[in-house]
């Protein structure tokens, strides 16, 4: 850089302009790479067992994924015919019960007389304003129904794609790794393994922790006698992977079935759900994840909000794995590679030159 | 020149470029998030003047952050609670008044306008459903702002639980050479947002009383909820009195016009009494922020980040103070002399 720079900087340029293309091609298909990185997620899931068995019982790698598959079709299968009626059942209640639950809401607040007020605003508010509101909510209602479809299909699609990377990691990893500058790659390998067993231990630890959550919900709700309490416990429990917002989220739906037989058995709900909940959040969670994943609460709280901010619905689903592989690229790559060694000495021989 | 040197120019500047692309993008998300990020600047002011209290209560006591972080929050939620009993069934009943009378302050200007325009030899076509929309459509805005400040208090209280930890990511988000100087600025953007605070809490506290006196002295209705009003639209300055000052009018023009007169009067007293001797002698003088920096901040932050902007002005600005004073100025300006050419 010593000899004075007569032409301009072509080919970096050029190289930025093609950076600065990919970016926004990446941003305009920002639901395939969510679908890719779902599929990571799930390729990571599957990878855990995997490499137990490759471990343990010295399979190569697609007997063992077959091995992992046909035991989780078979769990799956299990479940299904075990607790299927019962779930449809239950279902064709919940179906039911709705109508009925809209009504109570509606006399509950017509009973408490303050709130008659209100409910003349809500009416006149409906009436003028938020009808206004309401409609883009209602399209999106509709929306999302016929994006069921859709979702369904880039959920299969993940779970190929999940498989297909499964099958065979270290080629994925290779093709990552010598996409990289040379004097980098052993670095992005170290990386790539630091993300892998982050994600890994994410999983697993919040694995154990939602089955404990269903369970406990389960038996909880059994014992103060709420209908639906399967259904609610499995909601629950898949909904615990979404820290903060899917536990409170899932509580609606006990809750609810509750208030149909009395009011004070939702408040029993709510306060077991509660109690489960913060469990779950300060104590089960924190003691699985102590020694692979260092989340502070309020930056995952905070990488939820803006995920979803930024990328919808599965931005949110998505967020915490996601900032957990971020957090550690950002500690790596940020902080220790570029941050930790920012010191002045290179700039001050520089400084020394224009003073003199 | 060689093949070599110029790859290596090449890389050198594609690097560089890269960096450049990277904070385009990061600024490009922040100001995406904008909304997201004023509600966590307001987190962190209140978790602020929560670890303040909790400071507090585990010094004097001598125990132990978590005990004392219960203990302060204990505190708040029962005094809020009691004031809350203690004031809001008479604050409602006063607010309802005040609202049924409204109108008829409305009515009432409207035939003294009408009045006047008909003296005029004109019809004023006052129309005043077009101010029920827009509070329709804020009724509707409550529950978002429900939504939004239990999401601002979650992250306070979770703020004020392990601020050791998140102060450590934010420094060590800084440049190694810089890290020592960084948290110094960060402690010092704390310090000034605690004594701000504490200033404007006294301040506050002095103009209700204020108003309150005034009030009942002048003998208009609805002392207590004006007072409290005028007290709590302190904490926003030029806008917030200016509000607080429409709803006291509105109820002594009902009685007599000089009323309202002298209504304003008092009100601009009590600004005055604030701004050059209430404020002056509680807040620290590097926390004085020029007027006319006052009402720029506030509109611009009400621009970029819409009402909770327009609160959290003055917070805002004092932090920005330090920080430009203290990085901006003394660190980059000061420094740089003219560069000598041989």
């Amino acid at each position: 850089m010593n000899r004075p720079s007569q032409a301009f900087n072509w080919p970096a340029l050029l190289g930025s302009i093609a950076l600065l293309g990919l970016g926004v091609l990446a941003w305009e298909l920002r639901w395939v790479l969510l679908v890719l990185f779902g599929a990571i997620v799930m390729a990571v899931a599957l990878d855990v067992p995997v490499q137990i068995l490759i471990r343990r019982l010295r399979l190569k790698r697609p007997q063992a994924l077959l091995v992992v598959l046909v035991l989780l079709c078979f769990l799956g299968w299990e479940l299904g015919t075990l607790l299927l009626p019962d779930l449809l059942e239950q279902i064709k209640t919940l179906n039911q019960l709705l109508p009925i639950l809209i009504q109570k809401l509606f006399l509950l607040t017509g009973e408490i007389k303050g709130l008659q007020d209100l409910q003349i605003a809500f009416k006149s508010l409906n009436s003028i304003s938020n009808l206004q509101k309401l409609q883009p909510f209602g399209s999106q209602l509709l929306g999302f129904a016929g994006g069921a479809v859709n979702s369904s299909l880039q959920i299969i699609l993940m779970s190929l794609l999940a498989i297909l990377l499964c099958l065979d990691p270290p080629s994925h990893t290779r093709l990552i790794i010598s996409s990289s500058p040379r004097f980098y790659r052993q670095h992005v390998k170290r990386l790539l393994g630091d993300c892998r067993a982050a994600l890994g231990g994410w999983l697993a630890g919040m694995t154990i922790s939602a089955s404990l959550v269903f369970l406990v919900t389960w038996a909880g709700l059994a014992w103060l006698k709420v209908p639906l309490a399967l259904l609610s416990g499995i909601i629950c429990g898949a909904l615990t992977f979404v820290p903060t917002i899917g536990p409170t989220v899932a509580t609606l739906v006990p809750a609810a079935v509750a208030l149909l037989i009395s009011p004070l058995l939702s408040l029993q709900v709510i306060i077991m759900r509660l109690i489960i909940q913060n469990a779950e959040a300060f104590l089960i969670t924190p003691i699985l994840l102590k020694h692979t994943v260092n989340l502070l609460p309020t930056v995952a709280l905070m990488a939820q909000l803006s995920l979803g901010a930024l990328l919808g619905l599965p931005g949110v689903l998505l967020a915490l794995p996601t900032i957990v592989v971020l957090q550690v690229l950002l500690e790596e790559i940020f902080v220790k590679e570029i941050m930790d060694r920012w010191t002045l000495k290179a700039y001050l021989p520089a400084r020394n030159k224009v003073e003199q | 020149m060689n093949l070599d040197s110029t790859r290596a120019e090449a890389r050198m500047g594609f690097a560089q470029w890269c960096s450049l692309l990277a904070l385009l993008a990061a600024a490009t998300i922040c100001w995406q998030l904008r909304e997201l990020l004023i509600q966590l600047f307001a987190a962190v002011v209140l978790c602020v003047a929560l670890s303040g209290l909790v400071s507090g209560i585990e010094q004097s006591l001598k125990i132990k952050r978590w005990q004392a972080l219960f203990m302060a929050l204990g505190l708040i939620i029962l005094s809020v609670s009691l004031l809350v009993s203690q004031l809001v069934p008479p604050f409602i009943e006063q607010f309802r008044e005040l609202l049924d009378q409204l109108p008829k302050a409305a009515t009432y200007l409207t035939g003294l306008s009408d009045n006047y325009f008909i003296k005029m030899g004109q019809k004023s076509d006052f129309n005043l459903g077009g101010g029920v929309k827009p509070i329709l459509g804020f009724v509707g805005n409550i529950g978002a702002a429900a939504l939004q400040s239990l999401f601002v208090l979650a992250v306070t209280v979770m703020l004020a639980a392990q601020p050791k930890s998140y102060y450590q990511v934010a420094v060590s988000l800084a440049p190694s050479f810089y890290r020592k100087k960084f948290a110094l600025v960060l402690d010092q953007c704390g310090l000034a947002l605690k004594s701000w605070m504490f200033g404007v809490l006294l301040s506050s506290i002095c103009v209700g009383l204020l108003a309150f006196i005034g009030l009942s002295l002048l003998g208009v209705k609805l002392t207590i909820a004006n007072g409290i009003l005028a007290g709590l639209l302190n904490v926003i300055p030029n806008v917030g009195p200016t509000i607080g000052t429409i709803f006291p009018m509105a109820v002594a023009v009902l009685e007599s016009p000089w009323k309202a007169a002298a209504v304003l009067a008092l009100y601009i007293i009590i600004q005055n009494l604030e701004s050059y001797v209430i404020t002056p002698s509680v807040m620290h003088h590097q926390l004085r922020l020029l007027p006319g920096l006052t009402l720029a901040a506030q509109v611009g932050f009400t621009l970029i980040f819409g009402p909770l902007g327009l609160i959290l002005a003055l917070p805002m600005a004092v932090c920005f103070q330090v920080l430009i004073r203290d990085l901006l100025i003394n660190d980059l300006l000061d420094g740089w002399k003219k560069p000598l050419r041989a």
